[in-house]
């Protein structure tokens, strides 16, 4: 690093400190987050690592804790240090498992009428170039609690480096008016491409970033690998794989999320990472269950946080086994009895309940086979958070019409993909998509509308789900692949994987 | 259709008969290679995850062969080329058993075919004995000297350069190590493609000769990705070669990666 670059980010720490309040911090007054209060987080309010917080939500309550003994600087995390006013937490609400619910995002509005630094048109609106005050512009935060992610196009792979796309994109309908925008559109001097996606929680992340295998069945490659710690890396971090590393990660969401500098000084990105890393998340009690971590269940953060990251499930390890104690519960309140033993059975469906995986992409043209029979622990098969150890780019099904119904808010695009170019394997060479997801870090046909599998920790905070926010409640998500893949669950069995989701 | 399956009911009493006979004079028949192109059948057999069964009929026997060991399998609706030795394996499908056994997603489409279990078990998925173990298993034990030149074979599938999971994966992670481990002065990557093709079914397959480039070049990434050292790598093309395998024609479709301590 250069000396006059040094000098900078030094400066920017500590005036970023001071701001925060940050110093000292772990000699501050305990704040204690009172359940029945309010659960924002605002920008520059400390955080104590020594201690847990608990935030009530409407099936029970979520805690989060921290692993480590941090700097001060990690503080910064907290802190107001984007050019528009923003925080990490901003949108990386601890009550939310941090990420961000619809609720809270709403909730904010009402609060603010968009003064809040949240609703900054970079990202916080349906495009830049929409007035802030007006609650339409938020249309797609407010709604489904998406954000625009722009990305060039064409643009660079996970390492970085330009890719020849293989397929064109034509803008078919423009809800936002982002797409078509002569600024911030694909016809741009600097074309871009608008997608709009939920914000991932930045915990558990020790989870996020392990690696199970060198190797990815699905792509028949090695992973990449980070050039400087040259170990391999998960390619899991974000929706469309383009953050090879956290650091590379936080560094571009504190330049497009929170208007940044050019690029983030290695101490801050230290800082905002060992924060993250040592962050874990889950929900600790249910309204129906109770203590999640009784009666021989393993829920809450405590354990996750125990637990080695990156192993895959098996019929000997099954996932979400944490529950399975609660097969027998035999507690005196027959609700509580009832929910807990809907629980273990929940997590015993999540691997054992077999379903013809079909026409999705990332599954079933690699060499699974199409259809293969399988459970949701084929992609969710991380012991203890439920991402895809592999790393899992799947389509399956809520981005790519005809598999999914066209969403009307959303943007839409035709895709040709060059003749060239191997197809997408269901959809061929012609078709549509509301997001190219994984496409865009590779250029590839076939990557159309592949996205990443995600966690499971804290779902009951940070609705709504999938990356485009297209399911408002656990029930609507189980719904979602029933339908998809023509499951046929009973109404127990959707009751029954439901309530596990709603206590992970 | 009544000539077809007269000739389908005709050929597969032959094969019957013929097997039986063999059986009874106590003549080891020697395994037989199939090869044809058929619209897979999948059969919904639930033993568990990936237990379905992949069928194909054999236009030339009329005989259900069963594809399911093969390393990647079938994609109803999709054409699929076979090749594949009778194992002589008991019937849990409903066909045949071929082992080992290679198939080929083809271009062309066809109708989707899904058929009920019919009584057939079909067989848990088992790991198989070599596979890449989990970055959080015990370091693996690393091979020790004297080191000699070895050569490893890596498989494809016809037109395509993927490296299939537990099969092709293994043995370019093998390749990789061994070059680790021995401090390889050289790593020769030699890519075959099937050029001259064969003809079945009065189609003419072939690849392209450039393919035998790209899975080299593929190959040479892949151990780069494990670690080897690239400027010790390099790759040449060859349009044809001797097949190795039990498999004749997934033999010409090819890389050797050849260590050189």
């Amino acid at each position: 690093m250069k000396p006059v670059r040094l000098r900078l980010a030094r400066i920017v720490l500590i005036a970023a400190l001071a701001a925060a309040g940050a110093v000292g911090a772990q000699t501050a007054p305990r704040i204690d987050v009172k359940p029945a209060g309010p659960n924002w987080w605002p920008e520059g309010r400390p955080f104590d690592p020594s201690r847990s917080y608990s935030f009530p939500n409407q099936q029970g309550q979520l805690r989060l804790l921290s692993d480590a003994a941090l700097e001060p600087t990690a503080q910064l995390f907290f802190s107001a240090i984007g050019a528009n006013g923003r925080a990490c937490v901003t949108c990386h609400q601890p009550a939310d498992a941090m990420s961000l619910s619809v609720k809270t995002i709403q909730d904010r509005w009402r609060a603010t009428q968009g003064a809040d630094p949240l609703f900054d048109v970079s990202d916080g609106a349906n495009c830049p170039d929409l007035p802030r005050d007006r609650e339409s512009s938020h249309s797609l935060l407010l709604a489904r609690g998406l954000f625009r992610i722009a990305r060039a196009w064409p643009g660079v792979d996970i390492e970085g480096k330009p890719y020849q796309p293989e397929f064109t994109i034509e803008v078919l309908r423009d809800p936002t008016g982002c797409n078509s925008s002569a600024a911030y559109g694909l016809s741009g001097k600097t074309p871009q491409i608008s997608v709009f996606r939920r914000p991932r929680p930045a915990a558990n992340l020790r989870f996020i970033e392990a690696v199970g295998f060198p190797y990815d069945p699905k792509t028949g490659m090695p992973l990449a690998r980070d050039p400087q710690s040259k170990g391999y890396v998960s390619e899991a971090l974000l929706a469309d794989s383009r953050a090879l590393t956290l650091a590379h990660q936080a560094a571009e969401a504190l330049k497009s999320h929170m208007g940044f500098m050019p690029e983030a000084p290695v101490e801050l990105l230290g800082a905002l990472l060992s924060l993250e890393r040592s962050l874990h998340t889950a929900q600790s009690h249910d309204r129906w269950g109770r203590s999640l971590s009784e009666d021989g269940a393993k829920g809450g953060p405590e354990f996750l946080a125990q637990q080695p990251a990156g192993r895959l499930q098996s019929t000997k390890a099954p996932i979400w086994s944490e529950f399975f104690a609660w097969k027998n519960s035999e507690d005196a309140d027959p609700e509580v009895r009832a929910f807990r033993r809907s629980v273990a059975r929940g997590a015993a469906l999540f691997a054992e309940r077999m379903f013809l995986v079909k026409d999705s992409a990332g599954v079933n043209d690699t060499i699974f086979g199409n259809p293969v029979r399988n459970s949701c622990a084929m992609c969710h098969n991380m012991l203890n958070v439920g991402i895809d150890v592999a790393p899992g780019r799947v389509d399956i099904g809520n981005v790519n019409p005809d598999f999914s119904r066209v969403d009307p808010d959303l943007p839409l695009f035709r895709i040709r993909c060059d003749k060239g170019a191997q197809p997408h394997a269901f959809l061929g060479r012609d078709f549509l998509t509301q997001d190219p997801g994984y496409a865009l870090t590779t250029g590839k046909c076939a990557d159309v509308g592949k996205i990443v599998t995600q966690q499971l920790r804290g779902l009951a905070a940070r609705a709504p789900y999938f990356a485009n926010g297209s399911a408002k409640t656990l029930r609507e998500l189980v719904d979602v692949y029933d339908r998809r893949y023509d499951i046929r669950f009973s109404e127990q069995e959707k009751t029954d994987l439901t309530n596990l989701l709603s206590v992970l | 259709m009544t000539r077809y399956s007269w000739c389908m009911t005709w050929q597969t009493l032959l094969a019957t008969a013929i097997a039986a006979l063999a059986g009874s004079t106590g003549i080891a028949a020697a395994p037989k290679t199939v090869v044809f192109a058929a619209c897979p059948i999948y059969r919904d057999t639930d033993n568990g995850r990936k237990s379905g069964c992949w069928l194909g009929d054999d236009p030339a026997s009329g005989l259900r062969f069963d594809v399911s060991d093969a390393s990647a399998r079938p994609w109803i609706g999709r054409l699929m080329l076979v090749e594949g030795v009778e194992a002589g394996t008991a019937d849990v499908c409903g066909g045949r058993v071929l082992s080992p056994v290679r198939v080929s997603i083809l271009e062309e489409r066809c109708p989707e075919r899904l058929i009920p279990p019919e009584g057939h078990p079909s067989k848990a998925s088992l790991l198989p004995e070599d596979f890449i173990k989990p970055l959080y298993f015990p370091p693996r034990k690393k091979a020790e000297p004297p080191f000699a030149q070895r050569s490893f074979e890596v498989l494809f599938d016809l037109g395509s350069a993927f490296i299939n999971y537990q099969d092709s994966d293994t043995v370019t992670e093998r390749a990789a190590h061994y070059a680790q481990d021995s401090d390889a002065r050289a790593v020769h990557v030699q890519g075959f493609a099937d050029s001259a093709g064969f003809d079945l079914q009065g189609v003419h397959y072939a690849e392209s000769a450039r393919l035998g480039q790209i899975r080299a070049e593929k190959v040479a990434k892949i151990l780069i990705g494990y670690g080897v050292a690239a400027q010790r790598i390099d790759q040449r093309a060859q349009p044809l070669a001797p097949s190795a395998t039990p498999l004749r024609l997934t033999g010409l479709r090819r890389v050797v990666i050849t260590v050189v301590p």
